[in-house]
């Protein structure tokens, strides 16, 4: 790995007078496979590798990047990044939060390394679960992507920080169209996985379509209207966790909270003086992990060099710490809590999510469904949006139920769940006793930079809310 | 300018492929991002990296690389994967050449662009006189391209732009978003964004909690940009056959009002001569006075559907150039007047379909969402959803605007627009409740 190269570009940063520099270097060995119609569209290897410097000066931050390595490359590249930060001209100088310097290698073990498998048999494995799916159903259109990365990057700043990581990384999505009579329904479903190749058998990727093909059938056969109104509502892990990405995650990122992202991926309705308020029920604590092995949001260090550790974004129901990267901490007065993520080389390090999830309780699923006299158990979700600050929120169920006296009774099509933030935390009223993870596609930045990250929680419980 | 993608040609060719598309692309961007009325950071990236499609016998491979020297090696592993892979039995060759291409130049002076500052100073100074705070970014492209295929095409192009995107805020719930793109630095015009953005951001001060209902709405060219991007998406041939789309079957249907007409450009923001496979672009009619006329094409889907590429080949899939709402006769205010009780809509994000073949969708306005009471604006609301049918959606657009304005915004408008204000009718419009009902 080429740490001289990053080491030389901090050098030259620091030589031309930055008061801080760091240099991230990146290769990726890369495969996309992509399965249309059961027909092999295309195949993809890219070998791709580069570095980007940051440099800060009392007149502003400069970031500059390049694919070509060589010395005299690197050098022109810093010398750019020097003079856009002193292009600046900001009136108050930046500043980052004082972090330890640290000095690490870190690595996620692979039992079967990425490199080792022939794309030949990658192709072949999906092809299996593609003809697995197909033959459940009238599917007129389908789409089966998979991809893997190697990555080795390598972080050096002039306080001393150098972290060498290596993450490999599995990813797999699936887009059904399934038909019935006159009727079509559709779903998309991810998996994640950081190591190798034997992450591929724990997605049960034919396993879950297979469902999903029989539910949507049989919501087109038998699914009811959904009834509107005041009602309980139970929620399945794949709901909870992106509610708990969308308007627990993203509103606690500090950088969106300071404006940072204002134009492009939004604000937060979070301020500083909301911290230590109640936003939900005692039952909701939300924890933001990066350091679960294996999960698909999985780092050691962030991109800044600072340590991973898990964060409690909510706290029985309290707005307990937002995520920091170094900026965004220094402006807040406190210190980074390892949020600092970029998709590659060439962007910044902002403030990410890795993996966010409510904590599970005590709870059976029958023990949930059995308290409620009148409700909808909304199991998966398909349409869903939110605003830009985070607070008015909508989700439509894929795959849900009607709940009388205790019991499922039966198939409902698209209950429409349209909330605001404070309003659905308050209502979670139980927690179930299962912990089911998802594996998302989170945007932000400009340019977007999408990143890896999991969200999931247990079957979870809302007392009175409005449906329709 | 050719040499590297006439030379992986030839490489690949006598590595045994059928097909072949190299393409490099130099690349010096740069980018500055705002807030709080101050820069944030200053960006450049330099990058330079050839990018190859090739196909043995109906197998088909892409791969890229940055340094030159790794070429033979790259070709051979690829060329190695294309033989143990499998055929694409929708695959059906790349365009024939040779073509003869228009001479064409970027705007030399987005090349010298060092110092920003005062664009982005410029835009700021306005938008502040209506507003109190500003975001925002602002990017120059500057960007060269070489293109060989095995199929007698070489061509070179080069393609520049600079746009700059500000928010401004007059509250924390108030604010306004405009843009100014351009492929040249003469239609550039900083401090008109900014002022756009300062007044919207004045007009939605004081916002009340919007209702439910079913109301005629005024789009923004923002607004529509957004709306275009996800629809025209959907025209892709390669959408259509993925299922992604609904517009598949619906080719000479009406899919629109008749005050539609979108047409798919090269001429605009992203100003592109050639597509991935060299032919030389052009003007395709989409949507034609409401009526679906072709998909989007390379020449694989256009011989699988029998018909004739449209000349928007990516390396991966059909993609729109510019996307062109012809103008109606409309002015602005005429739309306005147009609107005895209705809402105007500046923006919007997080456009989601809960099914894409029968479009059933919702999408969030954001920043200015402005009352309309008998032709004129009467105050703001917040909190609002457009839950609505697409395809419903454009059959109820009314009336066209006559003023039309590029627009180009981060992952909501990703394919430039030539876009006007749109007189849509009867839009659902929902909200969100804290617990029980949104009407209490």
């Amino acid at each position: 790995m080429d740490e001289d190269c990053a080491e030389f570009a901090v050098d030259a940063a620091s030589t031309l007078g930055a008061s801080f520099a760091d240099a991230r270097f990146e290769r990726q060995e890369r495969t996309d496979i992509v399965l249309k119609n059961g027909g092999l569209d295309a195949v993809s290897t890219i070998v791709s590798e580069g570095i980007g410097i940051r440099v800060i000066t009392s007149r502003g931050i400069g970031f500059s990047s390049t694919n070509d390595l060589s010395k005299v490359s690197v050098r022109r590249t810093v010398k750019e990044a020097f003079r856009q930060a002193e292009s600046c001209r900001r009136k108050t100088p930046p500043r980052l939060s004082d972090e330890k310097r640290a000095t690490a290698t870190w690595e996620v073990p692979q039992k079967e390394n990425l490199s080792d498998i022939d794309v030949q048999e990658k192709v072949a494995r999906l092809i299996e679960e593609d003809e697995t799916i197909s033959s459940s159903g009238d599917i007129p259109a389908r789409m089966l992507i998979f991809a893997d990365r190697q990555l080795e990057k390598v972080t050096v700043t002039s306080e001393g920080t150098r972290i060498t990581g290596i993450l490999p990384v599995l990813l797999c999505s699936y887009f059904l169209t399934v038909k019935c009579g006159n009727q079509v329904e559709q779903s998309v479903r991810r998996f994640g996985y950081t190591g190798g190749w034997e992450g591929f058998s724990q997605f049960d990727i034919a396993e879950d379509g297979l469902h999903e093909v029989e539910i949507l059938q049989r919501l087109m056969k038998e699914g009811k209207k959904s009834p509107r109104g005041t009602m309980d509502l139970v929620v399945g892990p794949d709901v909870i966790g992106i509610i708990c990405h969308e308007s627990c995650g993203h509103p606690m990122e500090a950088d969106r909270i300071l404006g940072r992202e204002a134009s492009q991926a939004g604000a937060s309705f979070m301020n500083q003086q909301l911290l230590g308020t109640r936003v939900g029920s005692d039952e909701v604590t939300v924890a933001e992990d990066p350091t679960i092995e294996h999960s698909f949001g999985y780092y050691a260090y962030d991109d800044e060099g600072v340590k991973s550790r898990r964060r409690f974004l909510y706290k029985d129901g309290i707005i307990n710490q937002f995520l920091h990267n170094r900026e965004s901490a220094a402006r807040m007065g406190t210190t980074s809590n390892g949020a600092a993520r970029s998709s590659g080389y060439n962007r910044e390090a902002i403030v990410r999510m890795a993996n966010t999830y409510l904590l599970p309780g005590e709870y059976s699923q029958e023990e949930l469904i059995e308290g409620i006299n009148h409700g909808i158990y909304m199991k998966s979700y398909t349409e869903w949006n939110i605003d830009d600050k985070r607070y008015n929120q909508r989700y439509i169920g894929r795959e849900a139920y009607c709940i009388e006296h205790g019991e499922i009774t039966h198939m409902v099509k698209r209950p429409t769940l349209e909330i605001t933030t404070p309003g659905f935390w308050k209502a979670v009223d139980a927690r179930g006793n299962d912990l089911v993870f998802r594996a998302g596609n989170c945007g932000k930045g400009d340019p977007i930079q999408e990143m890896d990250v999991l969200y999931g929680g247990p079957t979870t419980r809302l007392r009175g809310v409005f449906m329709r | 300018m050719t040499d590297h993608t006439r030379c992986a040609v030839k490489k690949a060719l006598e590595h045994g492929a059928t097909d072949v598309i190299a393409k490099e692309i130099t690349r010096r961007n740069q980018q500055v991002r705002f807030s709080n009325n101050e820069i944030d950071i200053a960006k450049t990236w330099y990058e330079t990296v050839l990018k190859i499609f090739l196909v043995h016998e109906k197998r088909v491979v892409l791969t890229e690389i940055s340094n030159f020297d790794t070429l033979d090696e790259t070709l051979s592993r690829a060329l190695r994967l294309a033989r143990i892979s499998r055929e694409n039995p929708e695959y059906r060759g790349i365009a024939e050449g040779p073509f003869e291409y228009p001479e064409t130049k970027s705007d030399s002076r987005l090349k010298k662009i060092t110092d920003h500052t005062d664009y982005i100073m410029a835009a700021i100074n306005k938008a502040i006189e209506q507003a109190e705070t500003t975001f925002g970014t602002l990017q120059i492209i500057n960007e060269t391209m070489a293109l060989s295929t095995s199929r007698n095409v070489e061509v070179h192009d080069e393609k520049a732009s600079i746009e700059l995107s500000i928010r401004a805020f007059s509250q924390k719930e108030a604010s306004g978003h405009s843009v100014t793109c351009s492929s040249t630095l003469k239609g550039f015009n900083p401090e008109k964004a900014g002022e756009e953005a300062g007044e919207y951001a004045r007009l939605a001060r004081n916002p009340e909690q919007g209702k439910e209902g079913t109301y005629d709405v005024v789009f923004s060219p923002l607004f529509v940009g957004s709306i275009l991007n996800y629809s025209t998406d959907m025209i892709s041939a390669f959408s259509v056959l993925a299922g992604r789309s609904m517009y598949g079957g619906k080719i000479g249907e009406k899919v629109a009002s008749e005050a539609v007409t979108v047409v798919d450009t090269p001429a605009g923001f992203n100003r592109v001569m050639v597509d991935d496979e060299g032919v030389p672009t052009r003007d395709t009619i989409l949507i034609d006075k409401g009526e679906l006329r072709t998909y989007l094409h390379n020449t694989s889907t256009a011989r699988a559907m029998n018909t004739e590429t449209t000349a928007n080949a990516g390396l991966v899939k059909p993609e729109p150039l510019n996307i062109w709402m012809h103008p109606g006769g409309y002015s602005s205010e005429a739309l306005f007047q147009s609107v005895e009780n209705g809402l105007y809509l500046t923006n919007t994000w997080y456009t989601r379909f809960q099914n894409m073949q029968t479009g059933d969708f919702s999408t969030i306005p954001r920043d200015a969402i402005l009352v309309i009471k008998k032709g004129e604006i009467a105050g703001s609301i917040k909190n609002i959803r457009v839950s609505d049918n697409m395809l419903q959606l454009y059959l109820n657009m009314e009336a066209v605007g006559k003023e039309q304005k590029v627009v180009h915004w981060w992952a909501e408008v990703q394919f430039p627009c030539f876009a006007s204000h749109v007189l849509v009718r009867n839009v659902h419009i929902t909200r969100s409740t804290e617990s029980t009902s949104p009407s209490q």
